[in-house]
């Protein structure tokens, strides 16, 4: 027993001494600390590239845009990342305005395409464009018998009761351009009634913005809103789901790249940014990384598949209006407290 | 028997004015005691009555409430149990499970960081002390009963402790080793003069082992003294009744003479002061012989009732046989048993149900019923001090 | 024995004699590390050092510094005898509380976060301090007793009881003014609780009133009926009765006719409870009463949901009894979602716990004593009656116990409502949804405010109801004679559930392993590796990062329960019941509150270790302690006190008592409070997800996140991996447990 207690202390202290000698170098040089909010495979994708482009080590950390938004703010004093690296443009855009990140300008600036540089102007930089859309699982809906909806008032149809998904708007971004598409298409009165209707019909509230296309994709919803690229990706790995716009017209998402205030990295941010912003990078998205959007600049080549946005009916977004952060919190405030909590009625 | 008594061991120990509470609870109640060096003392006492934690307070086990403690002449009051110069033998005999024989010994040595050539040579010494030479490496639980007691002996007595302390160490072992342990550890402590200060609840134990005893009865010491002394002048009921059997009877002395009822009891020792006071009459003291009828036929040939001075008052005797105050008590047997070498009767007498141990088994037993006459020889008997009536009260408690 | 002249036996005098006392040392100590580390520290790393932030250029500048310094000169001085005087020892009391002020005062007037140095330094004055008690009399321990003591509370201070207070404060502090808004708006919030609902047809208010109304009715009416005979004396009882049954009459409407995440969370936690009791229970009776061979199955189940990430279960339900699942599609052609939502929570949930209501129960089954139900049968009582009368009374606190752990856990859980919930709120997720969706976190505090309310409530409670009686050793040896067999009532029904639960079990977990090994799970069926080829890239690491900072973990978790259990269950000093209830409560609160705690507590100023690899240890550690608490005073009980003492006689000091007797006797006990640890270190998942750092991202929250974008084939297999390194490692340590048990039991009993 004694020796066995000796033992026991040995390999203790042995655990432990192990553990601390074989602990990473924290916060080394040289490493670029990214917030990742796309699609987790590109970001293993960014993770691979990088450094062999750059010679420089990069983390990441996947967080949705909602919630890399809200890991900004916490860490105002102390930011761990460098770089925030995809995701819609709007938190983007409070992030900037609240001071979280600043503007670069990067070589590669002219090349970027004018509209959407000139939505963003001198605050966060684009990085690919989505349309929002549906992922629309046409198996489930012909099994039960039921028309393809077309529009966004046809969501609100009780015939699909408990057959839509959607982002929750407190989460995504995702879910948040949707809500202000509405608003924008239909108004304020005529946009909240809709939103309440199409809550009758939501059968989840998903955290990440991609999780609807996901739920229609496994059957588990006929309907999911999320973006175009994000239900191409879905159609691709097999899942029997077509993409599909709203007929009375959809919005788009500007994602987003900003270079995090005072980060532990600047430089090597700076070398992120402009490596990320290329073609070779871009590229990746779409070869590798499972993500459709159309790139942002112009030298990059399109995926076949790609949603452009003349196959679709885009309304003029306005980025100014629904990106201002005190809007976006009223009315996710608004919506929460409304809409979210609402009883469905039994039937 | 103390001629190889080394330098430095059995140093008397001292308590003064020791009170320890847990809680509401006193359990030892204003204890002062001197316990002389080199002696074995125990202290006995029904289970409850403060000894273990007598004994826990001097090993540091137990811090003390109020009072003091001296172990030679220093104040240990407050010095850690792993400081004091003593060693314990527990009633479980604590052996750790997972050292072997040797290591048990040893592990107090190791502690004091003896070197290992001595440890080595204490251990063998102190297991030869105890006749367990040879099972050095053996595993406690491979050990019988007596020799794990034994180690733990060892394990005590390896330290050379100035003061031993033993709480009821026999009272694992069965009824023919304890009685042949008890001897060996007896001359063991007579040999190495260790102040020894023993626990335990068997008055017959303490009787045999002890220079002297400690009666402790609810926190507080009923008395203290030799053996002998204790079983012939206890100092109240409760000691006469603790140590060994007794018979408390109420008992009138006038001028000198002690009267139970209308028997004139010869000459007891004790406090012979004019009143009530309560007698013990230990059961083999007194001689019981069969009364009236059966006197003739009464195989036991006991001593004629000597010739006496007449009582005062004794012409009011009153009784069929018109006996002398002298005579005896009379009585009648209630129960009878038998036990091999005596017999144990019980006989109803004006005085109340009184114990008899006849220890002179000359013929067949007495049957329930006879009637009988007690005499009490002097040397069993005692005068307890104090009036019969708190006394009694005490005693029946 | 036989007694013969012995050669005189060498005398050995007080070995400390001519030693240094230990606060000479822990003085030295200070004054090194109090020159040569850094004080406050720049980056993340608290191992770092930093020349420019050591005591020897600070303590020129800094006076805190050269106080505290000159302080442990003193000590150094006063240290020096090895047995202080109680006068001494007082003097050094206020020298080390002195210098731990100064430390402390120090750190937060600079505001910086702490370095390596002034760790030392204040654990190195906390120690000396704790030693001084003891000398001076203060505190009736030895002085190592002392510094340990000392040392247990201020970790339990910082780490269980900050993080809570922090939480606390910040539910009523916004914007450094006191208010109650928050608390307001969010207890008004229809995502914690609507009562009455505008879209229905009848109100619910009215609706709760009369079922309390009704039920407060039926338990007078049964309580009257019960105590007939004696009305009169038992008023309090018919009034507490009546009272007790209206009030949860009227809940319970208003909880099931309700809305929001409050009625989700207790509802489902009730259900949970019942039904997980019910069925450990069950598996308890019939592992011990039936001729089935349960026991020998219900070990390896135990041990494989207690090394399953919480959620896994969840992940696979869904293809299960998802719209398109296995069972419910492709078997019963049914096409619902119903089991998104508490449904399927529930379900999950009880899979989870039910081997853990079965692990109490079974060491109170066992303790049965079957000679007690032999003398009722003696007595010709039936079986019903017999299981009524006397198995069930025995049974009742261990299965209160049972049920309160499952609705504990059950209200605690998180990664099943997360991934099974289907958008509808539960106060864990609420939490979570509070600070990483909405940044709020006021309203997370106050939901994670709310949480720990509930369940010190319910601990409270089962202190209350069942007290220390209840502490069921698993280890329960059985006693002898035959148990009476199951009426046949019980045994086929509880028989088929138990089939079923492994059946269902059994086929969720090969769902698992099957979908690591598919395409595309559920849709196209091919057998590839790529999802373990990926995990290559990412996923390896982040494993293997997890199991390093579990083991590392895994340490102090045991030592330091080990140590609490000792001074807990074996020393006496004031404040000790408070020691013991404090520490026991980073178990009772849900793992999210204690997250949120911690992001909280440690975010900035001096205590500042968010984006950490430390922080995430220390969470485990605080978080698994208790495990090891329990499993050392489980240990504990069966070690006789007199062998502690008999150390002390030989001259033992504590530390040496602890280390030479206690720690080789208490072998088993580590071992298996370090595979506790690790493994719940491996598998948790809400008291860290709000930790991970890009650096440090763990296992479990990697895989919540891949199954959140659709990964979920890599999701699966990283979870294989996870459970199959587990099991690995359980099997290992069981072996090494077998056998220094083996050979350690014989003799413990001893």
């Amino acid at each position: 027993m004694t020796k066995t207690a000796r033992m026991l202390w040995l390999a203790m202290s042995c655990l432990v001494v192990a553990g601390i000698v074989l602990a990473p170098a924290a916060g080394a040089q040289g490493t670029v600390t990214v917030l990742c909010s796309p699609n987790v495979v590109w970001c293993d994708v960014i993770k691979e590239e990088f450094p062999k482009a750059t010679g420089i080590n990069l983390e990441y950390i996947r967080l949705s845009s909602g919630e890399g938004l809200a890991r900004l703010r916490a860490e105002r004093a102390n930011p761990t990342f460098d770089v925030w690296f995809g995701g819609t443009g709007d938190p983007h855009l409070v992030a900037f305005t609240e001071g979280l990140t600043e503007f670069y300008r990067p070589s590669s600036w002219d090349d970027l395409v004018p509209a959407f540089r000139q939505v963003t102007g001198e605050t966060y930089l684009p990085l690919y464009a989505g349309i929002l859309g549906w992922a629309v699982n046409d198996q489930l809906l012909a099994s039960m018998g039921l028309p393809v909806p077309l529009t966004w008032k046809d969501l609100t149809n009780p015939i699909y009761r408990n057959l839509v998904a959607m982002p929750n708007p407190n989460t995504s971004g995702t879910g948040y351009t949707m809500l202000a598409t509405i608003l924008q298409i239909y108004g304020e009165d005529e946009g909240w009634r809709i939103l309440r209707d199409l809550h009758f019909n939501i059968a989840q509230y998903t955290r990440a913005g991609a999780e609807p296309g996901l739920l229609a994709g496994r059957g588990e919803v006929a309907i999911g809103v999320t973006f175009m690229h994000d239900a191409l990706n879905q159609a691709i790995q097999g899942f029997p789901v077509s993409v599909r716009a709203p007929a009375d017209g959809t919005g788009f998402e500007i994602g987003g790249l900003s270079l995090v205030r005072n980060g532990p990295n600047r430089e090597g941010a700076i070398r992120f940014i402009e490596w990320a912003l290329s073609p070779e990078a871009q590229v990746l998205a779409a070869q590798r990384g499972d993500s459709y959007q159309l790139p942002t600049n112009v030298n990059t080549p399109l995926h076949e598949q790609a949603p452009r946005f003349d196959e679709v009916r885009v309304i003029p977004y306005d980025f100014a209006h629904w990106g201002d952060p005190e809007v976006r919190d009223a009315v996710v405030s608004r919506w929460t407290s409304e809409i979210y909590p609402l009883p469905k009625p039994r039937n | 028997m103390t001629k190889s008594t080394p330098a430095g061991m059995g140093a008397p120990v001292r308590l003064e004015k020791v009170t320890k509470r847990f809680g509401p609870v006193v359990a030892v109640n204003d204890v002062s005691l001197e316990i002389p060096g080199q002696k074995m003392v125990t202290l006995l006492g029904p289970s409850g009555c403060g000894k273990t934690t007598t004994l826990r307070i001097i090993a540091g086990l137990e811090t003390v409430s109020s009072g003091r403690l001296f172990i030679g002449d220093q104040d240990v009051t407050h010095q850690p149990a792993s400081q004091r110069p003593i060693t314990m033998v527990f009633q479980s005999y604590a052996l750790f499970p997972h050292l072997n024989v040797f290591e048990n010994v040893a592990y107090g040595l190791r502690n004091l960081r003896v070197p290992p050539a001595d440890i080595r040579k204490a251990v063998g010494e102190a297991l030869a002390l105890v006749g367990l030479a040879g099972l050095e490496t053996r595993a406690p639980s491979q050990l019988s009963g007596g020799q794990q007691q034994r180690v733990a002996l060892a394990r005590a007595l390896v330290m050379r402790p100035k003061v031993l302390l033993l709480d009821e160490p026999l009272s694992n072992l069965d009824a023919k080793l304890r009685k042949q342990v008890r001897h060996e550890l007896r001359s063991l402590q007579q040999q190495l003069g260790i102040t020894s200060i023993y626990v335990t609840h068997d008055q017959s134990e303490a009787l045999a082992l002890s220079d002297v005893i400690v009666v402790m009865k609810d926190g507080v010491i009923q008395q203290i003294g030799p053996p002998e002394e204790l079983y012939q002048r206890p100092a109240n009921a409760f000691v006469a009744k603790f140590i060994g059997d007794a018979n408390l009877l109420e008992a009138e002395v006038r001028g000198g003479q002690v009267w139970v009822g209308n028997y004139r009891v010869p000459e007891p020792p004790g406090h012979l002061i004019d009143g009530r006071r309560l007698l013990m009459v230990r059961p083999e003291a007194i001689v019981m012989e069969p009364a009236g009828p059966a006197e003739t036929a009464g195989p036991s040939g006991a001593a004629q009732p000597a010739g006496a001075a007449g009582a005062p008052g004794a012409g009011s005797a009153a009784g069929d046989a018109s006996t002398p105050a002298e005579g005896g008590l009379p009585g009648r047997v209630v129960d009878a048993f038998y036990q091999g070498m005596s017999a144990e009767y019980m006989v109803e007498t004006a005085a109340g149900d009184l114990m008899v141990l006849d220890t002179n088994l000359a013929g067949p037993m007495l049957p329930p019923g006879t009637p009988v006459r007690l005499r009490f020889s002097p040397r069993g008997m005692y005068v307890l001090p104090g009036e019969a009536g708190a006394q009694a009260v005490a005693a029946a408690s | 024995m036989s007694v013969r002249p012995v050669a005189q036996l060498s005398e050995y005098g007080a070995a400390a004699q001519g030693r240094a006392g230990s606060a000479f040392w822990w003085g030295l100590i200070i004054l090194a590390g109090g020159l040569l580390l850094p004080w406050s520290r720049q980056g993340v790393n608290v191992l770092a050092y930093d020349a420019a932030r050591t005591g020897l250029r600070l303590a020129f500048e800094a006076w805190p510094i050269a106080a505290a310094l000159a302080l442990a000169g003193v000590l150094v001085v006063l240290g020096r005898p090895a047995f202080p005087t109680r006068a001494a020892g007082r003097a050094m009391l206020a020298v080390s509380a002195a210098g731990a002020a100064v430390t402390i005062g120090h750190l937060l007037t600079r505001n910086e976060p702490f370095g390596l140095g002034a760790v030392v330094v204040f654990l190195g004055f906390l120690s000396v301090a704790g030693m001084s008690l003891s000398y001076g009399g203060l505190l009736r321990v030895e002085p190592f007793a002392g510094a340990a003591i000392l040392w247990l509370a201020a970790f339990i201070a910082v780490f269980i009881l900050y993080p809570l207070w922090a939480m606390l404060v910040t539910s009523v502090w916004v914007r450094d003014r006191f208010t109650l808004d928050v608390f307001r708006q969010t207890l008004r919030s229809p995502t914690f609780f609507l009562f009455e609902n505008p879209w229905t047809e009848l109100s619910e208010r009215r609706l709760a009133l009369w079922v309390g109304l009704a039920s407060g009715l039926v338990a007078l009416a049964w309580q009257v009926v019960l105590h007939r005979t004696e009305l009169g004396q038992n008023w309090r009882r018919i009034a507490l009765w009546t009272v007790t049954g209206a009030a949860s009459g009227y809940c319970l409407s208003a909880l099931y006719t309700g809305f929001g995440a409050l009625r989700n969370s207790v509802l489902l936690a009730l259900s949970v409870g019942l039904v997980s009791t019910a069925l450990g229970l069950s598996f308890a009776l019939l592992a011990q009463r039936s001729r089935f061979p349960i026991r020998s199955l219900m070990g390896p189940i135990s041990t494989l949901s207690m090394i399953t990430p919480p959620f896994v279960l969840g992940l696979s339900m869904i293809y299960m009894f998802g719209r398109q699942g296995f069972i419910t599609n492709q078997i019963l052609g049914l096409s619902t979602n119903a089991f998104y939502g508490p449904l399927g929570v529930g379900v999950a949930q009880v899979l989870a716990f039910t081997p853990l209501a079965y692990l109490v129960l079974t060491g109170v089954v066992r303790s049965l004593d079957p000679a007690m139900e032999e003398a009722a049968q003696t007595l010709r009582a039936s079986r019903w009656r017999l299981f009524h009368t006397v198995t069930w009374p025995l049974l009742r606190p261990g299965v209160a116990n049972a049920f309160l752990l499952c609705v504990i856990e059950s209200l605690a859980d998180f990664g099943n409502p997360l991934i099974l919930g289907g958008g509808v709120p539960f106060l864990p997720t609420e939490v979570f949804f509070a600070i990483e969706g909405r940044f709020n976190q006021n309203e997370a505090a106050v939901y994670g405010v709310i949480l720990l309310f509930m369940t010190v409530g319910v601990f409270a409670l089962q202190h209350y109801w069942i007290g220390r009686a209840s502490y069921v050793t698993v280890t329960g040896k059985p006693t002898g004679g035959n148990p009476s067999p199951l009426p046949g009532v019980l045994e086929y029904p509880m028989t088929a559930a138990f089939v079923l639960w492994t059946l269902l079990g059994f086929m969720l977990y090969a769902s698992v392993f099957f979908g690591s090994f598919v395409k595309l799970w559920g849709f196209n069926n091919t057998f590839t590796l790529e999802h373990y080829e990926a995990l290559r890239t990412s996923g390896i690491g982040v494993f293997l990062d997890t199991a390093r900072l579990a083991a590392i973990a895994s340490v102090p978790s045991a030592l330091v329960g080990f140590l609490l259990a000792y001074v807990v269950g074996r020393l006496r000093f004031p404040g000790r019941s408070l020691l013991e209830f404090t520490s026991m409560l980073s178990f009772a609160v849900p793992g999210t509150v204690m997250g949120i705690g911690y992001v909280l507590a440690f975010n900035s100023g001096a205590l500042r270790l968010t984006g950490t690899e430390l922080i995430i240890v220390l969470a485990f550690v605080f978080r698994n302690m208790p495990v090891g608490i329990r499993s050392g005073l489980a240990a504990l009980q069966q070690i006789d006190r007199s062998l502690e003492e008999a150390s002390t006689t030989l001259r033992a000091s504590n530390v040496t008592t602890l280390r030479r007797i206690l720690f080789p006797l208490l072998v088993p006990a580590v071992i298996s409070g370090l595979m506790f640890s690790f493994v719940r270190a491996m598998t948790a998942i809400s008291q860290v997800i709000f930790l991970v750092t890009p650096s440090t991202n763990l296992a479990t929250v990697l895989i919540l996140s891949w199954v959140g974008h659709g990964s979920i084939g890599r999701g699966a297999a990283l979870s294989c991996v996870l459970i199959a390194a587990m099991a690995v490692v359980v099997l290992v340590l069981n072996v090494v447990l077998h056998r220094t048990g083996r050979r350690a039991g014989p003799a413990a009993t001893l």
